[in-house]
């Protein structure tokens, strides 16, 4: 990941998180139509399923935060963060998505579940 | 609430052992002479707090090097954690390819 397109700042927390990074060759614009509108999702996440997608942070086309969960009754938020980027021959997106739970609440959940 | 689960929370509540834990959880093993070094506490009261945490179950005993006594996180303890990182890192790996061909299709 280049150090110098992501401001640290927003990329730093301490529970356990999946970065995966991609250069799409379309203008943020278009990048940002297609995560942050409903039609523009269809298009790439439906085949998932429903998953209700709860945007809190748009900041068009740079920035966009949202939460969701997975269906099931145990199953945690957790939150996803694009960085939109123009670069050349296209726009780069980082996506962050943050385990729910801190390794320790993990631990605790597991040792509970183990004991109980 | 079972005994076992009040074990837990119990161990979980004083914030010198979820300190231990989180060390855990980043160097793998301490030892109790090694927590007495770097802790403002005594031998003794670094040795209670470990084995409240073993009571609880959140930790296992191994032997070290000599007659010392290593602690470490419960193995698996961090399943769940690695688990998620497992399922989240494929499912981004097809989602942005996803979203990157749906972007690039000429016939958008």
């Amino acid at each position: 990941m280049s150090g110098e397109l992501w401001p640290v700042e927003q990329v730093e927390d301490e529970r356990p998180r999946v970065e995966r990074e991609v250069l799409v060759e379309a203008s943020p614009e278009e990048v940002w139509e297609a995560i942050a509108t409903e039609e523009g999702r269809e298009r790439w996440l439906e085949e998932e399923g429903e998953r209700e997608v709860d945007v809190v942070v748009a900041e068009e086309p740079a920035r966009l935060v949202w939460w969701w969960a997975p269906d099931g009754p145990h199953e945690q938020p957790s939150r996803v963060e694009f960085l939109i980027r123009a670069v050349a021959g296209g726009t780069r997106v980082l996506v962050i998505e943050t385990a729910p739970r801190l390794p320790l609440e993990m631990l605790a959940l597991h040792a509970a579940a183990v004991l109980v | 609430m079972s005994d076992a689960l009040g074990a837990v929370f119990a161990a979980l509540s004083d914030p010198t052992r979820r300190g231990m834990l989180e060390r855990l959880v980043r160097e793998g093993s301490t030892s109790v002479p090694e927590l007495a070094g770097e802790l403002p506490i005594s031998r003794q009261a670094v040795a209670k707090h470990l084995a409240s945490l073993y009571d609880a179950g959140l930790v296992v005993r191994a032997p070290g090097e000599g007659r010392e006594v290593r602690y470490r996180l419960r193995p698996h303890a961090l399943a769940g954690a690695t688990a998620w990182l497992e399922r989240t890192e494929d499912a981004w790996d097809t989602r942005v390819g996803r979203l990157k061909r749906a972007l690039e299709k000429p016939s958008r």
